[in-house]
């Protein structure tokens, strides 16, 4: 059976809590004030949300029903979402199944995380049993380890250089120049200090790696004829993707489950990536950048760093990467950076940017990438927004 | 000298890392078998920043993915002037934790 559309649903209210470098306030914060900021854009009462899909990674024990029991809601419908840098586009796939089969009427999309200097250890520690057993033992690089393996293999397969990547973290600095939620956005990067910049686990130097941080990202998902009838600017899903733990054989991993899944994602959209005004994508290092611009179809396989050398990912270039700044530039607030992609695409498409706009934009692509639990992240997904005035 | 992985006695799957079934057909047949410890060294990387301090004091460290002729990968540290691409065998050091260790091929054990 081929995957259906998702016609009849909108996508409203991109919302943004304010990220921070260290808060003292608990995640539960972060999702009341997502919550609060994302109805208020809306226009709507508390008691118009009759969904909830969370996800945070510090929220302790507590998951989206003891959100629900915090603020006073009875929702009928709830969905909670632990797999980080993919749960904003899993949020959105789930939220309009749900709204189109009628189980619920708006769905708040949120993810939040506080952030503490111990909080980020903390969480790597104990993110799952394979990294605790066989990935901690050896120097505890976190995440940094596994993504700079794959950032050398990578390299020294397909020729990509150090001065490839400095590209995409130099660009998307660029790009946040002018948001004011982006915590790097004022520091200026250009390529010789990417490349001085000190080692933390080689290849990979300073700015590869985002700086964790506190805050929250947030949308709405409800029908069109009710976007519109509050007289909402909105999206709607043109498709989505979504896959998990593809390709596990592969010893390194070169890609990841978009390949698997683009042509199914491009057949539902009814139009190819060229036809995207602007890519938002999962950042947690810039060879995951250039590995969707491959996976997802812009270029062929291993040929990023060619396609880097003659296009500028800026808003200004032919394809705006990440005009938000992303996470190298904004920050990772958690989970939220997995909602940042899905957010900063409604506001590309909808006029609702915090910095600035690409021209024009109405078409965007979205995708996240999320859980290293072992020496790569195993969850994708994607999704192509257009925007409606 | 060999190393000893987590194998299924009804379909002859390998896993690492451990497993509390059989990753490929399910069954509740895991035993420790035998292998070479044979592979290649796909790729390494220096570790100059870790995220707990008790490794401070160890730092550099070389950590590598090796790809075992048996089609397993293990994370592992890799003994100095192994170069990326090499025929490596790796040996566990014993311990609270085993540890993996990559080293050259000839040099055995
Ligand atoms: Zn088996």
């Amino acid at each position: 059976m081929a995957v259906q559309p998702f016609d009849g649903v909108a996508v409203v209210a991109p919302t943004t809590v304010r990220y921070v470098r260290h808060s003292d306030k608990p995640a539960h914060w972060w999702v009341g004030r997502a919550l609060h900021d994302v109805i208020a854009a809306a226009g709507i009462a508390k008691e118009e949300v009759d969904g909830l899909a969370l996800s945070s990674f510090t929220m302790g024990p507590d998951t989206t029903i003891a959100m629900t029991e915090h603020f006073d809601m009875a929702p009928r419908w709830i969905e909670w979402l632990p797999t980080g840098g993919a749960s904003g586009v899993m949020a959105l796939r789930r939220a309009a199944r749900a709204v189109q089969m009628g189980d619920a009427s708006v769905v708040a999309c949120i993810g939040a995380d506080t952030a503490n200097p111990a909080s980020f250890a903390e969480l790597v520690r104990n993110f799952s049993h394979f990294s605790d057993s066989a990935v901690r033992p050896y120097g505890a690089p976190g995440p940094n380890g596994m993504f700079a393996l794959i950032t050398a293999n990578y390299m020294a397969r397909f020729g990509a250089t150090r001065a490839d990547f400095g590209a995409i973290a130099t660009s998307q600095r660029a790009n946040a120049a002018g948001n004011p939620n982006a915590l790097l956005g004022s520091k200026v990067l250009n390529l010789e200090q990417y490349l001085a910049a000190p080692a933390i686990v080689e290849p990979l130097h300073l700015f590869d790696c985002v700086m964790p941080c506190a805050g929250a990202e947030a949308f709405l998902v409800m029908s069109e004829e009710r976007a519109r009838g509050l007289g909402l600017p909105h999206a709607v899903i043109r498709g989505s993707i979504e896959r998990h733990n593809a390709y596990f054989d592969e010893p390194v991993a070169v890609r990841a489950g978009w390949a698997m899944d683009r042509d199914s994602l491009y057949a539902q959209a009814g139009v190819g990536p060229e036809a995207m005004d602007c890519l938002e994508v999962y950042d947690d290092y810039p060879v995951i950048v250039a590995m969707q611009l491959e996976d997802l179809g812009f270029c062929a396989k291993g040929e990023a760093a060619q396609f880097l050398r003659h296009n500028s990912l800026t808003i200004e270039g032919a394809l705006p990467v990440n005009t938000s700044g992303g996470q190298l530039s904004c920050g990772q607030a958690g989970a939220a950076g997995g909602f940042l992609p899905v957010v900063e695409a409604l506001r590309q498409i909808t006029g609702q940017t915090l910095g600035r706009r690409v021209a024009g934009a109405r078409l965007a692509l979205a995708s996240g990438y999320g859980m290293v639990t072992y020496d790569r992240c195993l969850a994708t997904a994607a999704a192509v927004l257009e925007g409606r005035a | 000298m060999t190393i000893t992985l987590q194998g299924c006695a009804q379909c002859g799957a390998r896993q690492y890392p451990p497993r509390a079934l059989c990753r490929a057909c399910l069954a509740d047949a895991l035993r420790p078998v035998e292998e070479t410890g044979e592979g290649r060294l796909i790729v390494s990387a220096i570790v100059h920043r870790s995220l707990e301090p008790g490794f401070a004091g160890d730092l550099p460290l070389r950590i590598g993915t090796v790809h075992l002729d048996c089609g397993l990968r293990i994370i592992a540290f890799v003994d100095a002037g192994l170069v990326d691409g090499q025929s490596v065998r790796l040996r566990q050091e014993a311990g609270a934790v085993a540890l993996w260790h990559a080293g050259a091929l000839e040099a055995g054990v």
